[in-house]
């Protein structure tokens, strides 16, 4: 390494950042160095795949150089340029969505739009099932426990996630009522 | 920075270390095909599977995720009638044993687990609970496993199961957002227990489309059975029927299920 980036190399990210700003490129050289094994580390643990990983690295650097005057310093340099890492994959899996064959048009089934089918991965199916047993055993220890009013408002709030407003609305009660009837349905379950 | 368990797109417990695979001998009717055997880690078990892939091209292929029924194996006879063609005709199909089945075999636990879910109420042990949530894992991970293969487009992935891999895939599909098509054979709704509701969120696999494919003499799906799980599904949909019974699905109906992969996954 020569003396230059020797020096440059112990300058930390807001000095290199700055001097980036600035037009100094040749710094970007040493922020790219420096977070490049995390990134790729980040990448290559959610795409298993070297020669994907190594393209999105590249994305990701991209990125972060075009929106590096939105980086206020607020939260380290490192943890915000892992943000930029998962937005860039989370936008790639989205591009990577494959062309679909439409049925015949005699078919009712072209009426989907299946280039744009919204699928979003949240859980795995394990956990999915998990989930499901879950809701299915506080039903039914809810149904045990709880008063028909109180299994109403815990069905309302907590299984249709309808707010404390909406169901004060909806019930015709006062929001302090919806809430500590809701309290103590929640302390009934736990006991 | 470490990231959160759900930042993963695929599946947060898979291991991509655990993977091996190596060349095999494909089924002896199909000798053309280039077969590969590969196995990886899940939830703490070791899981079997076979890739089979067309002859000669380089691919990348779309690719079949097939399972197996109750009592069968990724390489049982009917697994070969099906895989065997679709793979002559430039789908990829991957199996896996489940548990309990083919090299995962243990006779003992089988019995109990093929007693609960033929009277769940009366043989409760949990087993077929456990074999619902290590199935779901494995197949989770066996995509995982297999799209880490240059052969195979990860952004082309359909779902086909008999029987029991249609109940489970129905199951595993709805959440499972690489599926881009399923095939669901000889599946039906009721059967099994609380363990095994393929009804419950299969709806959540559109605007996917889904193919359900029955026989009229299926001794162990009822009619009723079968047109349950169907309903519950979301268009786009279909629902095809033909001559035949639970051990005797016709080879007309593995034809219409590779006509519609070869429609959505097929460019």
């Amino acid at each position: 390494m020569a003396a230059a980036e020797a020096i440059e190399a112990t300058k930390s990210d807001g000095e290199l950042i700055d001097l980036v700003l600035g037009g100094d490129r040749d710094s970007f050289e040493i922020l790219y160095d420096r977070y490049f094994p995390r990134v790729f580390s980040f990448l290559h643990r959610r795409l298993n795949n070297r020669a994907d990983t190594e393209e999105t690295v590249q994305e990701v650097f991209i990125n972060v150089f075009s929106s590096l005057e939105s980086f206020r310093g607020e939260s380290p340099f490192g943890a915000w340029v892992l943000g930029v890492s998962r937005r860039t994959l989370a936008n790639r899996f989205k591009k990577k969505r494959h062309r679909t064959v439409p049925y015949d048009s005699t078919e009712v089934l072209e009426t989907v739009d299946m280039n744009n089918p919204v699928i979003p991965r949240s859980i795995t199916p394990l956990e999915a099932y998990e989930c499901t047993e879950r809701i299915d055993q506080l039903n039914s220890m809810a149904a045990e426990c709880l008063s028909a009013d109180q299994l109403q408002l815990f069905e309302m709030h907590h299984i249709h996630h309808q707010s404390i407003h909406q169901i004060a609305l909806e019930l015709n009660k006062s929001e302090d009522a919806v809430k500590s009837n809701l309290y103590r349905a929640r302390k009934l379950l736990l006991t | 920075m470490a990231g959160s368990r759900f930042d993963s797109p695929f599946s947060p417990q898979f291991d991509p270390r655990s993977v091996t695979i190596r060349s095999s001998s494909p089924p002896a009717e199909f000798p053309e095909l280039n077969s590969k055997s590969f196995s990886f880690a899940s939830r703490g078990d070791r899981v079997p599977g076979r890739l089979l892939l067309p002859e000669g091209g380089e691919g990348p292929f779309p690719l079949i995720l097939l399972a197996h029924g109750a009592s069968g194996a990724k390489d049982a006879p009917y697994m070969d009638s099906a895989a065997g063609p679709w793979a002559r005709r430039g789908l990829a199909v991957a199996s896996i044993d489940f548990p309990l089945h083919g090299e995962r075999s243990e006779a003992k636990l089988y019995s109990l687990l093929a007693a609960e879910f033929a009277d769940p109420d009366r043989n409760r042990l949990g087993l077929a609970d456990d074999f619902v949530r290590q199935s779901l894992a494995d197949l989770t991970d066996a995509l995982s496993a297999v799209c880490g293969c240059d052969e195979i487009d990860a952004n082309r992935i359909g779902y086909a199961g008999f029987s029991l891999g249609s109940i489970i895939g129905a199951m595993f599909c709805s959440a499972e957002p690489r599926i881009r098509a399923a095939a669901l054979a000889l599946g039906g709704a009721g059967l099994g227990g609380a363990s095994l509701d393929p009804t419950r969120d299969i709806a959540r696999f559109a605007p996917r489309p889904i193919l359900f494919v029955n026989a009229n003499d299926d001794e162990t799906i009822p009619r009723e059975a079968a047109l349950a799980l169907s309903a519950a599904a979301a268009e786009p949909k279909q629902h095809l029927w033909f001559e035949g019974s639970h051990s005797q699905l016709p080879g007309q109906a593995l034809k219409a299920m590779y006509q519609f992969f070869a429609r959505h996954l097929i460019d």
